[in-house]
């Protein structure tokens, strides 16, 4: 706790590199590289989002990129109608975002373990097809997204460098509002209800309402994340929310270590980075191997899940053993 | 004598076929400790979730502080006023021994649905009635120590503690000498004797010793019934009682 532990110092060391990144690839002539990074970062958002219930409260949504979708739509969406106003956009996808939480939660909160893993699959299931139904946003094949969000000439968001840095403090905001929140009295509830339910009941807790809160504000924040993958981007399809991209953004918070502030960080930079050069790297030794790239990366998360049980940051806070 | 604080009328709860509890009436008074005994299998623990709500009862009526819970949930009840302790120590682990005391005085300060700035650490409204309750169980020294860390009787101890920091009037204590040495029974007996005049307790124990030490009366439960109610006096003489379950171990050595 006292003075500067590997972990904080981890920690603080990987802001401050994010904070150079753009400065460093633009000396280098790496774009490519910034795209990376930046992607990673609207993904860290989401898998802070996802351990707030994940990792603390522990309710594993096997759902969460629909908020990503959702966050995405709500901003192709009125794009697609020539309203590229940020000040509707964002406030759009993050309300939306909260409200499915709301409305999925109220039904996937009343059930436990593998049922409720199930059911938030089912919702993101309902919302994949959903969009890819709807044949005037592109169906399937996508949207795509002309001009990026609009701030009455504040940011320009057209310019990767202001991008990156508006993801940048989105990504410093969430991780200050989970720390918060998780300090507060109402983290100490929803941490209490991963430990022991019946207590909590027994104390006189509405187990049920802490956690719908909960459930909404990781939705909401995981929408924010959507809506700035979706400007990052600029072309956003139903594939964001598809099955497989929940079950990743489930990885990189186990990788990262679930329960810790920021772990999700650590586990979605070292994924993306995995999904970016292993396959390169292994075409280097075998060509065409590359494609397999899961083959490498499915055991190293096992070997980390298994001798790190609290993920990197497990390992970094020295007690990655401690089996607790 | 006062109103009683809880009173249950002719509760019933049914498992399949098996009748766990069965027509159970009995009531508990402020600054009573109302013991239930019974052999195992006699439906206590099972009585103790109907009262604390965890569980709902089929028939009957449970009234507390004059108003009726039955259909309650226990989240409810425990808002109004019923604390209660498991038989199977149910404290967080992973948390030191102050929080989760501090857990406990929370939920009795009203809803933090929407508390989610202020920190919960160096919060005195919290720290200083966790720290008090601590003291009352004597844990005090061990506050900042991991819970899971504890000794089984120091468990035991902080089960109480966090039973007692909700400010309960009413104690549901299910079994709290469970596998106690003498010397922590001795000083759990005293704790309970303590807390006495400011509860009512409805105490399940199979320690006989501690139940003939600190009980008022005593209602002797055998398959989900109840066969006696009475006085400790009038119950270690009672011939039923002494057949039903008294019996395998010996009267004489109560």
């Amino acid at each position: 706790m006292s003075g500067l532990t590997l972990r904080s110092g981890v920690t603080f060391g990987s802001l401050a590199f994010l904070a150079i990144v753009p400065p460093l690839t633009g000396a280098m002539d790496a774009p490519f590289v910034l795209d990376i990074v930046m992607r990673m970062l609207c993904l860290a958002i989401a898998a802070i989002s996802l351990n707030l219930i994940l990792g603390y409260g522990g309710m594993i949504s096997f759902g969460h990129a629909a908020y990503i979708g959702i966050g995405a739509y709500a901003v192709g969406i009125p794009a697609y109608y020539e309203v590229y106003s940020g000040f509707l956009q964002i406030p759009l996808a993050v309300g939306m975002a909260a409200l499915f939480a709301l409305v999925t939660g109220f039904i996937c909160l009343r059930t436990r373990g593998v049922h409720f893993i199930m059911i938030t699959l089912a919702f993101a299931q309902m919302a994949f097809f959903t969009f890819v139904s709807i044949e005037e946003y592109g169906g399937d094949d996508g949207l795509v997204i002309d001009f990026k969000s609009e701030f009455i000439g504040w940011l320009d968001l057209e310019e990767p460098v202001t991008l990156y840095y508006v993801i940048f403090v989105c990504l410093l905001g969430t991780i200050y509002l989970v720390k918060r929140v998780v300090a507060s009295r109402f983290g100490m509830v929803i941490q209490g209800t991963m430990g022991n339910e019946a207590r909590m009941r027994a104390l006189g807790y509405n187990v049920f309402l802490y956690r719908l809160i909960c459930y909404v504000i990781s939705g909401a924040i995981c929408g924010l994340a959507g809506a700035l993958l979706g400007n990052f981007t600029g072309f956003i399809s139903p594939e964001m929310m598809d099955w497989t991209r929940s079950g990743e953004l489930i990885f990189m918070v186990v990788l990262g270590g679930s329960g810790s502030l920021f772990g999700p960080v650590l586990g979605t930079a070292v994924f993306v980075i995995a999904e970016e050069y292993l396959t390169p790297v292994m075409n280097l030794f075998a060509a065409g191997s590359g494609v397999y790239w899961h083959i490498v990366f499915g055991p190293f998360l096992v070997l980390v899940v298994l001798f790190g049980r609290r993920g990197i940051d497990g390992l970094l806070d020295g007690r990655g053993h401690r089996d607790d | 004598m006062t109103d009683p604080i809880l009173s249950v009328a002719d509760l019933s709860k049914t498992y399949g076929g098996v009748i766990a509890v069965n027509d159970v009436s009995l009531d508990v008074r402020l600054g009573e400790i109302h013991a239930v005994i019974g052999p195992n299998g006699a439906g206590k623990t099972t009585l103790v979730s109907l009262l604390s709500g965890e569980i709902a009862a089929d028939t009957g009526e449970i009234q507390f502080r004059g108003r009726t819970i039955t259909r309650l949930p226990s989240y409810k009840r425990a808002q109004l006023g019923v604390g209660r302790s498991f038989q199977i120590t149910s404290i967080f682990q992973k948390m030191s021994v102050l929080d989760n005391v501090v857990l406990a005085v929370q939920a009795g300060q009203r809803h933090a649905y929407f508390k989610m700035w202020r920190p919960v650490r160096g919060d005195l409204r919290l720290s200083d009635p966790a720290m008090a309750t601590l003291k009352t169980v004597g844990l005090s020294d061990v506050a900042h120590r991991l819970a899971g860390d504890m000794s089984h009787g120091e468990r035991r101890q902080l089960e109480i503690a966090m039973a007692l920091a909700t400010a309960p009037t009413l104690l549901l204590l299910d079994e709290p000498m469970a596998g106690m040495g003498l010397e922590e029974s001795a000083r759990m007996i005293s704790l309970i004797g303590q807390l006495k005049p400011r509860h009512a307790i409805l105490l399940v124990e199979h320690d006989m010793d501690a139940v003939f030490a600190l009980a008022d009366r005593i209602t002797v439960m055998v398959y989900g019934q109840v066969i006696r109610t009475g006085i400790p006096d009038a119950i270690r003489t009672d011939v039923a009682v002494q057949q039903a379950y008294l019996g395998e171990e010996g009267v004489n050595s109560a």
